[in-house]
């Protein structure tokens, strides 16, 4: 009988390091896809070549590290202990805070002003925004730059205890605005509008788990959007508010996107976000005017709001000033393809919306490629 | 290859036992000289054919010097055999260092310096000389007869649990199983040896990678931001991160071998509790130790002689010579040098002094010459290691950020209870049982089981996370 047990064993402790290798042939069982942007290493060829020069070795040890069997599982038990015990995450920048809030690294740094350029090339960039406000003026479109609210800001007190808020310095946001205001650029400071809901009112503008504002926070800043717009403009947009705010038990991806890339097995709990409900007011007098959003990621949030689609009548997005979203119909969807700003009088507003952590590397080429298309 | 990779743990290591498993007795040795040359040939796909041929050339030498009745003649022949091992050695591991130290003298007597292409380190050399000139060397003094075919010749040199980062296997210890080992394949030495491969394979993953990447940023730190406790943690990080990365290996090492019935020698001996340097080299890579001892060490005259200046002169040449088969550099040649050092204090003072202190402050003091001792071994330069050390006592207290996140405390606690669990008595007992018993009771096989499954599902997600840092989305 004991002799049964061992061999039992020791069959059963060789069948457990084969069985990642069986799945890998078979691919039976599924196990829960990873979520994020990542690579996996190809296959590599093998060539007497990258043998002898250890090259195929090196790739094919990185594209069987990328596909054994049961990795998704395997990542993800390692993401467990690092956050149920260390609370540390191994997805990109990402960082746990205080009560678990999580942020982006960059956004930290932003706010503690670790990346800071330097004032004169802000002043310099801002100088240059200036100066195409003025030249799109004259073609009645309006320039507006927005700064994006940052979650580092909006919650400094549940920074991982590494920081010191107390060390904070000038930060690149700080210096856009000042400058934004001492040359007079057009500009929306979401961030501190948002700084000053957050002593206002209890509403969640932020989610713990996301990166992003959440879907109220970004009414709340087309509210803001569309005012300052009427006001520059001289216009009346469609009014719009909500009748009821829901509060469901699951968050919209965009409120967990850091936590869904920290790839848990468990998914960490957070509180309810509000997802208001709108009703438009629409007159005979109201105008949609056309919108362009030069921007960020958090230019998604407007993009998919059913409020933009409600208030502007024509809607393109330059993705980091590069990606032309959506894709036109001739079928260009980069924007150094294209007459810069040709295609910018093709609307009324333009809006520049950055948050913190992308500041330090504005303007993105905006000002080259506007300034390429004028000499030309 | 490393045994801590996806590729060995879950391929090439279930397909190699597969085959191990199910060819008959008189092929083993076959499946387990392909599966090394495999091995070997993928980190070292050019210096394979030098190490198969060198060692074919060497097996026909050594069989001469057995056959040979003329003594000169035998001594002929072991020449010639240590010098081609010896040569290989010296050629690829130490030819760039002297070559750029000769060029460094010339320079500063102004002449310009000769030409030199680098030469590429080959991965286990220094072991592969080693069990060489044990095989030699044996077969001379006749401890043991030599193998009888190459291909038993090249087992013993390739076998690829232990070819690559030890422990040094003397021919006379393994000999016997090379040719025959199926008293030693039993149900419990494979239960035991997976077992054993598990709690290696933990050392080094769990404890040893999350040290060194705080070792690794505390040496690359620039000496105008160290401070003492900064270098302190670093040189604390550095001195478990060795510990458990090396005798991690070692466990995985002996515990393969078990698996295939192979008893190789343990080479470490909980080396952090020894009360003095000369007992710390008894703990610590024992098998380099008694090598030393047998080949080097005893032939120079040992402790054997009329003078006490020559015992010590012995004992240094034996720890200068091991500080430099540990790397080719001068740090390595110093940390020799500075344990050669601390062996003859031993002999003059240390021990009697020891003996007043008592166990526990011995143990204290013989832990931090240690550590300083592995401040010269990792530091990139002879500078870097005098600013380091110089940084450990000048009491320098600046305040500057360096944190340190609750992993890597967990993990020093970890790794300072089961370095220094030994010292009492029940540490002694729960390792008796675990590492040196000759079986288990079927809990404690099952008990054994359950960790190796926590331990591998560990150590694979920690190995394959190591690489896997997603983005929410692309940026520019």
């Amino acid at each position: 009988m004991e002799r049964k047990i061992k061999i039992g064993l020791l069959v059963f402790l060789l069948a457990t390091i084969f069985i990642p290798l069986k799945r890998n042939a078979l691919h039976f069982i599924k196990t829960r896809p990873l979520n994020g942007v990542f690579e996996l290493a190809e296959k590599p060829d093998l060539l007497i070549k990258n043998w002898f020069n250890g090259e195929y070795q090196a790739d094919y040890s990185k594209y069987y590290e990328d596909h054994i069997g049961f990795r998704n599982f395997f990542v993800r038990v390692n993401n467990q202990v690092q956050y149920s015990l260390y609370k540390k995450t191994r997805s990109n920048k990402t960082v746990i805070g205080q009560d678990n809030y999580l942020f982006e690294r960059g956004y930290i740094d932003d706010y503690m002003g670790y990346s800071f350029v330097g004032e004169e090339r802000i002043e310099g960039n801002m100088i240059n925004i200036k100066r195409i406000q003025v030249e799109l003026k004259k073609d009645s479109v309006t320039l507006l730059m927005a700064f994006a609210p940052g979650k580092a800001s909006y919650f400094p007190e549940y920074f991982p205890s590494e920081y010191d808020t107390s060390k904070k310095t000038i930060s690149n946001y700080n210096c856009y605005v000042a400058k934004c205001r001492k040359f007079g650029v057009n500009f929306i400071d979401f961030n501190s509008y948002f700084l000053f809901l957050k002593k206002e009112n209890n509403i969640k503008l932020f989610s713990k788990g996301g990166i992003h504002w959440g879907e109220y926070g970004v009414a709340v800043a087309l509210d803001s959007l569309s005012k300052v717009i009427e006001q520059i403009r001289g216009i009346n947009m469609i009014d719009f508010e909500y009748n009821k705010i829901d509060y469901p038990d699951t968050l919209l991806k965009s409120d967990k996107d850091i936590s869904d890339v920290m790839n848990l097995i468990f998914e960490p709990s957070f509180y309810r976000m509000p997802y208001p409900n709108y009703i438009f007011k629409k007159s005979l007098a109201s105008v949609k005017p056309r919108l362009l959003i030069i921007g960020d990621s958090y230019s998604y949030g407007i993009l998919n709001s059913p409020i933009t689609k409600e208030l502007y009548r024509e809607i393109e997005f330059w993705y980091y000033n590069r990606d032309i979203k959506p894709k036109r119909k001739d079928g260009i969807n980069k924007v150094d393809s294209i007459d810069v700003k040709e295609s910018m009088k093709q609307f009324d507003v333009v809006l520049m919306l950055y948050t913190e952590t992308n500041l330090c590397r504005f303007d993105f080429g905006f000002i080259d490629c506007y300034n390429k298309t004028i000499i030309n | 290859m490393v045994f801590s990779s996806s590729l060995f743990l879950l391929y090439f290591l279930p397909v190699f036992l597969l085959f191990y498993h199910l060819v008959p007795a008189k092929l083993k040795n076959w499946v387990i000289l392909f599966a090394s040359l495999f091995f070997y040939a993928w980190g070292a796909p050019k210096f394979v054919f030098v190490v198969v041929g060198s060692v074919i050339i060497d097996f026909y030498i050594v069989g001469a010097i057995h056959k040979s009745k003329v003594q000169k003649d035998r001594h002929w022949l072991l020449a010639i055999s240590i010098g081609i091992n010896l040569g290989l050695l010296l050629y690829f591991k130490y030819a760039n260092f002297f070559v750029e130290n000769f060029n460094t003298t010339l320079n500063f007597i102004g002449i310009d310096g000769v030409r030199w292409t680098s030469v590429a380190l080959p991965i286990g050399i220094s072991f592969y000389t080693f069990q060489t000139l044990t095989y030699s060397i044996d077969v001379f003094r006749g401890t043991h007869k030599p193998l009888k075919t190459p291909i038993q010749y090249l087992v013993y040199i390739m076998l690829f649990p232990q070819m690559i980062a030890g422990p040094i296997v003397r021919f006379n210890e393994i000999a016997d199983q090379i040719e025959d080992r199926k008293n030693l394949e039993t149900l419990d030495n494979k239960l035991l040896g997976f077992f054993r491969f598990g709690i290696g394979l933990a050392k080094k993953v769990l404890i040893a990678n999350v040290l060194g990447a705080e070792a690794d940023r505390v040496f690359a730190m620039a000496e105008v931001d160290l401070t003492t406790p900064i270098v302190w943690i670093g040189t604390m990080a550095y001195t478990f991160q060795i510990y458990y990365d090396f005798s991690g290996y070692s466990d995985m090492a002996i515990g393969l071998g078990k698996i295939l019935g192979f008893k190789f020698p343990e080479n470490f001996n909980n080396p952090y509790v020894s009360q003095s340097i000369t007992e710390f080299w008894r703990r610590w890579h024992i098998t380099l130790g008694s090598f030393m001892r047998d080949y080097l060490y005893i032939p120079l005259g040992g402790s054997r002689v009329e003078t006490k200046k020559r015992l010590y002169f012995n004992l240094w040449i034996v720890f200068l010579l091991s500080g430099l088969w540990h790397g080719a550099a001068w740090n390595f040649v110093l940390w020799g040098a500075f344990h050669g050092v601390f062996l003859i204090l031993d002999r003059l003072i240390l021990l009697r002094v020891y003996k007043v202190l008592g166990k526990y402050p011995s143990i204290l003091m013989t832990f931090v010459i240690t550590m300083v001792g592995w401040v010269l071994f990792r530091s990139k330069s002879i500078d870097q290691a005098n600013g380091m050390i110089k940084k450990m006592f000048v009491m320098d207290f600046r305040s500057i950020d360096h944190y340190l996140d609750r992993e890597f405390w967990f993990i020093l606690f970890v790794a300072i209870i089961f370095a220094f669990i030994t010292i009492f008595n029940f540490g002694l007992k729960l390792e008796n049982k675990a590492f040196y018993a000759e079986k288990y009771s079927i809990k404690g096989y099952f008990l054994s089981t359950f960790l190796f499954l926590i331990f591998m599902i560990l150590c694979i997600g920690a190995i394959t996370s190591s690489g896997f840092n997603p983005f929410i989305y692309f940026r520019f």
